[in-house]
């Protein structure tokens, strides 16, 4: 069971990301991931707990919004806040929000996992496969034939 | 360095684990994950593998017809010259122009998941009609209008009206009926789907039956079709497709106070039998058949929790996720625009809404829709020398060219329900 987020007597969790950095999270917040849920229950609970695929500056992005996420419950402002911050790193920096969303897809945290795939989702939504290599910095790698197929295929859906 | 760094931006987006791609993907609608397949080619091998179970958007798309008026052409005519056919994809409230080549002169007559189930006058397609009436000969086929797969039936002789599937033509046990009403006369044919491996799936005619009954509606539910005709008083019959045999369930139309349309659905393994009327305003009422007790008693609990789409050959019912609950919406068909009730929970009788087409879940946005007839005599095409039974019978199909060699269709079914897939 989560605990709530009073941090009243709240456990600290240490947590070591992929390039040595090391973190102290609140119990509450870290089990939020059910990576480290099941860590803790296979008893490295009162050791620091590696996370070989997190780099810091992409941990603290995590640690953020599960933060954010469990202050946002029933807030409408907070979760509008969220959105928007969501939606500006998208735009910003597509490469730190797709590290985002793999870590948060590695340390299995549902909630954000729901979040930002939502996100992703409105942004994709009614966009030009062109415009989305574009604006997320993806590479082409069909042949011009094999993208001519792709499109006549479905050409209904790219005019 | 820096073109290095840019190396790795490129890589992540499509590098992202298949399970990821999936909750991404998942939240798109059909035409979207169409677009992000061309996007890169990770995106699209995890676009092109089956979609994970239980996320199917369940909400149909609208084939409608393509209208045309004047010049001389009979009231209803569409045109069904062209290869494209227009759809209304109501969760992005978006219409779509789908273009494949077997539409070309084409009627639908049912529609099941994302198959239509078409027919195509062989008159005149190939060589120049003849003196001939016996030998005209009407291609029946399934057609995807997502992937344009296309499954041949066996031909048929004359023209039919509707037809009922039982399940998706990919499946083994499929059937199919076709419904061909004539003058207080009905004929069925019975086409039995044979999957072959690596082959494209054959398909047999089994049992011809005739009987009377100007049918209405017809639904597959639980191993036996369903047939709903206004002959004799308005009667729910059983077809079973094994033998051929034909039984009478039940009489109901006396109970029906009046209705301007009769459609039967199949919802959750139940056959509901749905009714629209027009005095006071409109209404719309929901029966339950028990065919066990051979009665039926108005329900409209079952209409909770479920969205149903109703149209003659096409209808669906669904659970309300993504969808409204407690609203059935009408296609158009014959006299009568489509149209959209939503029940009130726990109210029983009473419509909250009652719109045309250009309101609700189904607008159709720019398109004038006229609204329901006030009276039945207000309408043009009712005929106070016809009964109401008349005037709520489906037209027969009928496909023509004009002078200029353009072809049309009138009757049948003009609006279809049809599923999109996913992926």
């Amino acid at each position: 069971m989560a605990s709530t987020s009073n941090s009243t007597s709240s456990k600290i969790i240490t947590l070591r990301s992929s390039d040595g950095e090391v973190f102290e999270v609140e119990e509450s917040v870290a089990l939020e991931s059910n990576l480290i849920r099941r860590m803790m229950e296979d008893d490295c609970a009162n050791n620091i707990i590696p996370l070989p695929n997190v780099t810091a500056p992409i941990f603290y992005l995590v640690i953020e919004h599960c933060k954010k996420h469990a202050e946002m419950k029933d807030n409408k402002e907070k979760k509008k806040e969220l959105r928007s911050q969501g939606e500006e790193l998208l735009k910003s920096d597509p490469h730190t929000y797709s590290n985002l969303m793999e870590a948060v897809n590695y340390l299995d945290i549902k909630s954000l996992m729901d979040l930002t795939a939502q996100w992703l989702a409105d942004f994709l939504k009614g966009k030009s496969p062109r415009l989305i290599r574009e604006l997320l910095k993806i590479k082409n790698d069909f042949t011009p034939e094999e993208e001519a197929e792709i499109l006549e295929r479905n050409r209904w859906a790219f005019d | 360095m820096s073109e290095e760094d840019s190396t790795i931006r490129e890589a992540t987006w499509s590098d992202l684990p298949p399970e990821l791609l999936d909750q991404i993907f998942r939240r798109l609608t059909f035409p979207d994950t169409r677009r992000m397949s061309a996007v890169c080619k990770p995106w699209r091998s995890a676009l092109e593998s089956e979609p994970p179970a239980g996320v199917l958007s369940t909400v149909p798309w609208l084939m409608v017809g393509d209208e045309a008026e004047g010049g001389g052409l009979p009231k209803g005519a569409r045109r069904i010259g062209g290869s494209v056919r227009r759809f209304f994809n109501p969760v992005e409230r978006r219409w779509y122009e789908i273009e494949a080549a077997d539409f070309e002169r084409s009627v639908c007559h049912a529609a099941v998941g994302d198959w239509l189930l078409q027919s195509v006058c062989g008159e005149g397609k190939e060589e120049e009609e003849e003196e001939e009436e016996e030998g005209e000969k009407w291609e029946v086929f399934f057609l995807n209008p997502f992937t344009k797969v296309r499954i041949d039936l066996p031909g048929v002789h004359s023209p039919f009206d509707l037809g009922i599937c039982s399940v998706v033509p990919t499946c083994t046990d499929c059937m199919v009926v076709l419904i061909e009403k004539g003058v207080m006369e009905l004929r069925t044919t019975v086409l039995k789907v044979h999957q072959q491996k690596n082959q494209d799936p054959t398909a047999s005619y089994t049992h011809q039956t005739t009987f009377e009954l100007d049918i209405l509606d017809a639904v597959y539910c639980g191993g036996l079709f369903y047939l709903y005709g206004t002959s004799w008083m308005g009667r729910v019959l059983s077809f079973n497709p094994n033998n051929g045999s034909l039984h009478h369930l039940l009489n109901m139309f006396s109970a029906l106070s009046q209705p301007l349309s009769i459609n039967l659905v199949e919802s959750l393994g139940r056959v509901l039998v749905i009714t629209r009327g027009d005095s006071g305003g409109g209404w719309c009422r929901a029966y339950r058949l028990d065919f066990s007790a051979k009665s039926f008693t108005q329900a409209m609990e079952e209409l909770e929790g479920q969205t149903m789409f109703i149209g003659a050959g096409t209808p669906m019912s669904i659970s309300a996720i993504g969808a409204p609950g407690g609203t059935v919406y009408f296609s158009k068909c014959g006299t009568f625009e489509g149209g959209m009730c939503e029940f009130r929970r726990g109210n029983e009788s009473n419509i909250a809404a009652l719109s045309p087409l250009d309101h609700g879940l189904y607008g159709l946005p720019g398109k004038h829709v006229s609204r329901w007839p006030v009276s039945l005599a207000d309408d043009g095409m009712f005929d106070d020398n016809m009964d109401r039974l008349h005037y709520i019978r489906m037209p027969r199909v009928r496909v023509f060219a004009d002078s200029s060699g353009e072809w049309f269709a009138t009757g049948g079914i003009e609006g279809v329900w049809v599923q999109a897939p996913l992926y």
